[in-house]
């Protein structure tokens, strides 16, 4: 089978999505592919003092430490066959992108889950990436 | 024993669908439990009850065949069928509570889809409303 593909972001939904993939490319014997994605930083014109390069720069090796400390997570054998990968932009189209470029078989997303609104369980990176993408989905919860 | 709750209608993606999950299911040792979900008819019950109950019993028949038919096409797991009737989404997410489902798998489009449709109001709603993981296949 071909890579299985999880976004990361270190919530705890996440976290579920990242074990979802892992039995799935252990049982499938799969190559695993982590992608955590930096989204672009809004903030308001008159904050100053913060050098947003810098912060983007942060972001980026917080991302990469915790994208190392899941694949440490591994049976050393899918850990073999993992590889991870940080981008920048939106958060469900990169993570298509990357899909698209790695040539992944299966996408596994986490979702907020939090039902604020009644029933309405799905996140907007899980119901934009279910809604796009052309290889199945397995939103995990 | 773990069960791979497939919905299925009669087209193609969610037989798809239930074949890929029947290859899951097999190298982990799991089942497939297909899921068919009927519309119930808007006749008001009062003077229509007996063609309401005769519909529901030929609806019966007529879903009972056609998961016999999916589950004889499906190979290397074990197949249950489930036939349940009311709105699609959430009749179906209900029988995903069961405490047995593992998680649940649609096609990405119905029976009665748009060409141009990448996710069917099915799937959508599915993803929205179940509470165990769902695999959208394509």
């Amino acid at each position: 089978m071909g890579p299985v593909l999880v976004g990361c972001d270190g919530s705890a939904p996440s976290g579920r999505a990242f074990d979802w993939a892992a039995r799935a490319a252990d049982r499938f014997e799969a190559p695993l592919h982590l992608v955590y994605v930096v989204a672009p930083v809004v903030m308001p014109m008159e904050l100053t003092g913060y050098a947003l390069g810098q912060m983007v720069q942060e972001h980026q090796a917080w991302a990469e430490t915790l994208l190392g400390t899941l694949r440490e997570k591994l049976p050393p054998h899918v850990a073999a066959r993992c590889t991870t990968e940080v981008r920048h932009g939106s958060p469900a189209d990169q993570l298509l992108a990357a899909a698209h470029d790695k040539g992944a078989e299966l996408v596994v997303v986490g979702t907020t889950g939090r039902g604020a609104a009644g029933r309405l369980l799905l996140g907007s990176v899980a119901d934009r990436v279910v809604h796009l993408a052309p290889i199945p989905v397995l939103v995990a919860r | 024993m773990r069960w791979i709750l497939v919905g299925v209608d009669e087209s193609e993606p969610a037989a798809q669908a239930a074949r890929f999950a029947a290859g899951l299911a097999a190298g982990a040792g799991a089942g497939v439990r297909l899921a068919y979900v009927s519309v119930p008819n808007l006749l008001p019950e009062r003077p229509y009850a007996k063609l309401v109950k005769e519909m529901a019993e030929q609806e019966a028949r007529s879903v009972q065949g056609f998961l016999a038919k999916v589950a004889a096409g499906l190979q290397g797991c074990p197949v249950q069928t489930r036939h349940a009737s009311g709105p699609p989404a959430e009749t179906f997410a209900d029988l995903a509570e069961e405490g047995d489902v593992w998680f649940a798998a649609v096609g990405s489009r119905g029976r009665n889809a748009v060409s141009r449709v990448l996710l069917g109001s099915f799937a959508d709603r599915v993803v929205h409303v179940c509470r165990k993981p769902v695999l959208v296949v394509r």
